[in-house]
Formats: structure tokens, C-alpha cells, sequence
């Protein structure tokens, strides 16, 4: 299952490409919403994890192009911005799912599990690299 | 509206804000963090960054960001270098190096974005509009930077809160600038 994780900041990146590899995920990355689109568009990925403030391109907007391409996107948005009109505004633009930071990592993994199941086998792969 | 009426309903949202702040700083970086004091008032700009970098020993980083929502507003976190490399070890896992490299700069520009949102969050949710922040940026700054920013005597309303974790040196300050004033570096 592959995910695609969308932030501008490397921390938070390489903390969740951590987080998946370990539950089995292969992990692409994007730094802003117009890379995510391209790399969307090149990869499309089982699930996107999408940051919203970003730099050249927001990550609503980045939602908005990419569910116009492929109205089956699973994008789940991974932000700061928890105000309850910017997660209804992500909703609105296709978002699947919010998750607020600072996050739990199990409630980052339900989001993703839900569209992605992890695959057991990939697990121990990446465990044992 | 009168400037005693904003201040005090900009008090009264300004203490959940900086409590929801804490919390989120406490829970990006695994450590202890507790408000230790909170300011909120009106004083002369020049006047509050003259006190600000008085307390504050360089080289200091300071994580900036904007936001625009009911007016726009800056907001600042201030470490000092030792605090700043304190609250990256912690995240990253390791020491980082001197100075930070961009993934230590990364994890307090996270830590900026963060817990500068969880702060406008609140102001949004409670006046049911949206405030949007910029992208932060991490200052690495010496002796003269913060005075530098000064912008006259005009008088701004501040809200300022220093967090520390407890039974240690680490500690932040969280500053809120609202200004409808003009646009203000950085």
C-alpha cells in the first residue's frame, strides 16, 4: 500500500514515513501541494496524507485539483488547522478524513488503515531493513 | 470599538488560546511543558521589544509566522539557542548539530506552526470565522535583530506566555501580536 505524504516541513515528513514504514507502508513524499499533485498524478497512491499551510500551493487547493482528476482520492488531511471551519472547508473539497496536530500515531494509522489496510508481509520487510 | 472593550474580550479568549498553546507544544515535543506566566495588555511596540530582547541573552531563534483572519496578527516563538537545541533533541531523537541543520530547523518551524495554529484555533472556533497562518520561518538571530523590529511608539495589544517544562531549563515564549496597523516585519 502506498501513501503519499504531503508537508512542507521535513520533520513532520520524515516522523510520519517513520510511523508508516513501520506498519508496512511504502512512503512517497511531496513539499508542497502543487508537488503533490504531480506526484499524485505519477503515483497515485493508495491514501494522501495532506499538510494544509504550505508555501506555492495550499494543501485545500492541492485536495480540490487532485479530487478533480480522480473523484476516488483518499486524502486524508494531516493539520495544525483544526478550526472547525477549515475541516468542514476540507471536507467540502473531498477530504476523507482530518486529523488535527500535535497527533496520537494510532489515530494517524485508523485514518490511513481505513482506505489502506496495512499489508503484514511489508511490515516485517521494512522491520527487518 | 473602544480599546478597553477589545482588550478585555481579547483577554478573555487570550487565556484558553495560550492554555490549548501549552498543550500542544507539551504533546509535539514529549516533554512537560506548563504555562508559567501569561501577559496580556496593551503597550508601546518599541517599548515591548526593547524589554524582550533586554531578557533574552543572543543567539536566539525565533520562529515567525503571520495570520490573517478577523485582522491580521504575527506571531513569534522565542528560544534561546540552548533552549532551541534542547526542544530538537527531544523530537529528533539525537543532539542536532551547531548550528541547527535544516531538519533541526525544520522540527522548530514545525513546532511554530503548530503551536502558533493551536493559539489562532481557538480565537477562530470561539469567534466562528477562519484564521489562516503563513508557512513559519526560523530566525537564527544575534544581537540587534529583535530591536530592529520595532515599528515607532504606536501602542499594540500584546499577549505573551512563557512555557517551561518543568524542573528544567528548557522554556519558550509564545508572542501575539494582533495589529491592525500596517504590515510589520518580519
Amino acid at each position: 500500500m502506498q501513501v503519499l505524504v504531503v508537508d512542507d516541513a521535513a520533520f513532520m515528513r520524515l516522523r510520519l514515513r517513520k510511523l508508516l514504514e513501520e506498519h508496512g507502508y511504502q512512503v512517497h513524499e511531496a513539499s508542497n501541494g502543487r508537488e503533490a499533485i504531480e506526484r499524485y498524478r505519477a503515483l497515485r497512491p493508495d491514501v494522501v496524507l495532506m499538510d494544509i499551510t504550505m508555501p506555492e500551493l495550499d494543501g485545500i487547493e492541492a485536495v480540490r485539483s487532485i479530487v478533480a482528476e480522480d473523484p476516488n482520492a483518499r486524502i486524508v488531511m494531516v493539520s495544525a488547522l483544526g478550526q472547525q471551519a477549515m475541516v468542514l472547508e476540507a471536507i467540502y473539497a473531498g477530504a476523507k478524513d482530518f486529523v488535527v496536530k500535535p497527533f496520537q500515531p494510532e489515530r494517524v494509522l485508523t485514518a490511513v488503515a481505513r482506505w489502506a489496510p496495512p499489508n503484514p508481509a511489508n511490515k516485517a520487510q521494512n522491520k527487518g531493513e | 470599538m473602544e480599546p478597553e472593550t477589545v482588550l478585555s474580550v481579547w483577554k478573555q479568549a487570550a487565556e484558553p488560546a495560550l492554555r490549548r498553546a501549552g498543550q500542544a507544544l507539551a504533546e509535539l515535543t514529549g516533554l512537560p511543558f506548563a504555562l508559567e506566566d501569561q501577559w496580556v495588555g496593551l503597550l508601546p511596540w518599541n517599548q515591548f521589544v526593547a524589554e524582550l530582547a533586554a531578557e533574552h541573552p543572543v543567539p536566539l531563534y525565533v520562529v515567525t509566522l503571520s495570520a490573517q483572519g478577523l485582522f491580521k496578527a504575527q506571531i513569534w516563538l522565542v528560544f534561546t539557542e540552548t533552549n532551541g537545541r534542547d526542544l530538537v533533541a527531544a523530537m529528533v531523537g539525537t543532539p542536532p548539530p551547531h548550528p541547527l541543520d535544516a531538519l533541526g530547523q525544520s522540527a522548530l518551524a514545525e513546532v511554530g506552526n503548530v503551536v502558533g495554529t493551536a493559539f489562532l484555533n481557538v480565537f477562530a472556533d470561539r469567534f466562528s470565522t477562519a484564521w489562516e497562518p503563513s508557512p513559519p520561518t526560523v530566525h537564527y538571530v544575534a544581537r540587534g535583530w529583535l530591536e530592529e523590529q520595532t515599528a515607532g511608539d504606536a501602542l499594540v495589544l500584546i499577549t505573551d506566555a512563557r512555557f517551561q517544562v518543568t524542573g528544567t531549563r528548557v522554556k519558550g515564549e509564545l508572542v501575539v501580536l494582533p495589529t491592525p496597523l500596517s504590515d510589520r516585519s518580519p
